[in-house]
């Protein structure tokens, strides 16, 4: 039986099946390698990992960027949490010396929902801090906060910035709005996953303030903390899809100037933009007049509004 | 025969920037050497999610870079993601050869 594992944005994956009810009645393990500051290929865990829930029709793996690793299984199996832990638990003591009470972390889905989600979104706070550097205070002392696994409070209110936009983040769009006014130069947000393709965005763009976000979420924070002028908006994305973030940009602000930007061709994309009334639609590959001519076109918006 | 890459759209976007060229051409081979990989490993998995996600990345870079031929396949494999294993393998193996193709064509276009 072949193991599906996951291993790009893991923990936002882990939340969509949770929210898509993709992860039923079942367990989740969590191994909190980050401890120890390995990852599951270094110590050749993968393919134990596989045997002992590959019975499992519902088994996957979820291998986070820091190294800590989800493994989901069905029901509440109690022998299988115990093998799994008798594998591991000579290589994490004996290895590294480590206690394996802080190593291992159980969700019983049923009960623990609410905190596996919880945990996920922190983890995903901590590495948006990281990357993005204009977080907050306030949402990087709910990151620290929750690191000591004493801030369930401000984890919860972090959850919620996954499908929607923060009380804390409104008062930092606000402000962001407001500065807007006095602004000398278009700020751009571009909404991209792809490095290849960002970067020759930022390239043809490189007269103006250009912002990267490559996950929704960062999405979210560089629009709050920015108000940009103009934001070219991949669909698809890790975290989230392009036209959700419209509504979202949409529901704060309404004048958000939004193009989207995609691989793809399909009519349910195009529909979607008619619904959300985004200001643009461009189908890669794109050219740098093309670009351009985005830019005069919103120009000319802003001049006539 | 067309050469496997119309680089004239991708070098108007760089300004003829040597250095950035570089560093997209770099990065092209690396993200579509990491992508190639994983969907030959994903060629037997049930993923195809995975699979489609993957090959539509490939395919928007292949684009925007102009190897039009490959976006092509990986448009075709990204529409397929459900297609048996021997179907896939086959997707997989024509990526691969034009992807050579466009990489051998890359390294011999290149100014740095």
């Amino acid at each position: 039986m072949l193991i599906r594992t996951v291993k790009y944005n893991a923990e936002q994956q882990l939340i969509n099946d949770l929210y898509e009810d993709r992860v039923i009645s079942q367990s989740v393990l969590q191994l909190k390698l980050s401890i120890i500051g390995k990852k599951a290929e270094e110590l050749i865990l993968l393919s134990k990992l596989k045997d002992l829930i590959s019975d499992d029709k519902n088994g996957r793996i979820y291998l986070c960027d820091d190294g800590d690793v989800f493994i989901v299984w069905k029901g509440a199996n109690v022998q299988l949490l115990a093998d799994i832990k008798n594998s591991l638990v000579s290589l994490v003591s004996d290895t590294y010396g480590h206690s394996t009470e802080k190593f291992f972390t159980f969700y019983d889905f049923q009960a623990n929902k609410e905190d596996l989600r919880i945990e996920c979104q922190r983890k995903i706070i901590v590495i948006q801090n990281k990357e993005s550097g204009h977080v907050t205070t306030s949402l990087n002392n709910a990151a620290q906060k929750s690191e000591h696994e004493d801030a369930i409070q401000h984890d919860k209110a972090a959850d919620q910035a996954l499908h929607t936009i923060t009380q804390e983040q409104i008062k930092i769009l606000k402000k962001a709005l407001e500065n807007r006014k006095n602004r000398k130069n278009l700020v751009i947000l571009i909404v991209e996953d792809q490095t290849f393709a960002y970067k020759l965005l930022k390239q043809i763009l490189e007269s103006y303030e250009c912002h990267i976000a490559s996950t929704a979420q960062e999405a979210l924070n560089l629009y709050c903390y920015h108000a940009p002028d103009i934001i070219f908006q991949d669909i698809e994305l890790p975290g989230g899809d392009g036209h959700s973030l419209v509504k979202l940009y949409r529901n704060f602000n309404p004048e958000s100037y939004v193009i989207m930007v995609t691989a793809n061709s399909y009519k349910k994309d195009l529909e979607m933009a008619k619904i959300n009334k985004v200001n643009g639609f461009i189908v890669k590959p794109y050219s740098k007049q093309r670009i351009m001519d985005c830019i005069q076109e919103y120009l000319k918006y802003k001049k006539g509004y | 025969m067309s050469a496997p890459v119309d680089l004239s759209n991708f070098k108007d976007m760089t300004s003829g920037n040597p250095e950035l060229e570089k560093e997209l051409f770099d990065e092209f081979i690396t993200s579509s050497e990491n992508i190639i990989k994983e969907l030959k490993q994903l060629v037997n998995d049930a993923d195809n999610e995975a699979w489609r996600k993957a090959a539509h990345s490939m395919k928007g870079t292949a684009l925007i870079l102009g190897a039009d031929n490959l976006g092509k396949l990986c448009k075709d494999a990204q529409l397929n993601n459900a297609a048996p294993a021997v179907e896939k393998q086959k997707m997989i193996d024509d990526i691969d050869k034009e992807y050579g193709l466009v990489k051998e064509f890359i390294n011999a276009n290149r100014t740095t």
